[in-house]
């Protein structure tokens, strides 16, 4: 996929949305409000319900991780309400990794997800060339398809035991 | 959004390879290293004194940091694991001196894509890598702090 002409280019091209790098090397990670988290270990359950995350549609992977972004440039985008639940039980496991020092109980389970995006129509220079701006509405929680989930209780680095 | 390698990360159908499987690809294939991506990062504009350890930004002292453990692809060497078992191994948490509750979900979702300028909408199917961490950490500045994190 060539950059785009100088004309406005519309938006229903790829999309990726990330946080982007800390710059204490933190990947993809943003804080979040501690109460938008829910979690019930002993009932297989948690849950992490969060709006207006702002993030970057960097449009595709390698365009987010190479420095100067050279496909579109980045967007500004935002993630307007992200609703993900972990339930169910089809594996517990105990790890003690000391090679890469972490621990804990962990349960693997299924989990959904119901979340909407937004990505502002953006101009140069943020972006290469002009972008219309748009939108993502996921289907229905339950026609996620879990590939993995799990939840757990850990514990790594200076905390390892 | 990891409908990105996380919503993380959200893949158009059309593609048909999710933010995980290209990134694997991409790591068996190898290939050239690439710059990591430093974005810019909210930031407060108050400075720091003495009670935070001579930090300037709060918001940067208080950032937790990354596992040690790389996981290199074309782009660079980032901190991070594949979603997959804990005793595979692969620590899900990306933060590191981190003590808490963790959740981690690599899924697929479908949805619609709407070009608000036009109107016109696509179908997409995205994949995603998404987690989040809560409990507490050692930050930058060396102390220890509670707080969540999402990875998106």
């Amino acid at each position: 996929m060539g950059p785009p002409t100088p004309s406005t280019t519309s938006s229903l091209g790829p999309h990726s949305f990330d946080p982007g790098v800390l710059p204490s090397l933190g990947f993809w990670i943003t804080a979040i409000p501690e109460d938008s988290i829910e979690f019930e270990f002993d009932e297989a359950s948690a849950s992490m319900k969060v709006r207006d995350v702002c993030v970057f549609d960097a449009f595709t992977i390698p365009n987010s991780l190479t420095a100067n972004h050279p496909l579109y440039g980045i967007g500004r985008a935002k993630i307007d309400s992200l609703v993900l639940r972990w339930s169910g039980i089809k594996r517990t496991v105990h790890v003690h990794d000391v090679a890469d020092k972490f621990s804990g109980d962990f349960i693997e389970d299924s989990a959904t997800v119901q979340v909407m995006a937004t990505t502002q129509a953006s101009s140069p220079p943020l972006t290469i060339g002009a972008f219309h701006g748009f939108r993502f509405v996921s289907d229905a929680a339950v026609t996620t398809h879990t590939n993995f989930a799990q939840i757990g209780k850990m514990q790594d680095g200076v905390f390892f035991v | 959004m990891g409908l990105k390698g996380t919503l993380s990360r959200v893949w158009p159908s059309a593609l048909n390879v999710s933010r995980r499987q290209w990134l694997r690809k991409a790591a068996v294939a190898g290939g050239g290293l690439g710059l990591i991506s430093s974005l810019p990062q909210r930031a407060p504009a108050d400075d720091g004194d003495e009670e935070n350890g001579g930090c300037i930004l709060q918001a940067q002292c208080g950032q937790p940091l990354p596992i040690p453990h790389l996981t290199t692809i074309p782009f660079g060497s980032f901190h991070f694991f594949f979603p997959g078992p804990a005793d595979a191994p692969a620590n899900p948490s990306v933060i590191t001196d981190f003590r808490g509750v963790i959740g981690q979900a690599d899924l697929d979702l479908t949805g619609t894509g709407t070009d608000t300028t036009t109107g016109l909408t696509g179908h997409y199917a995205f994949h995603t890598d998404m987690r989040f961490m809560k409990g507490q950490f050692v930050a930058l500045d060396g102390k220890v702090h509670t707080g969540a994190f999402a990875f998106i």
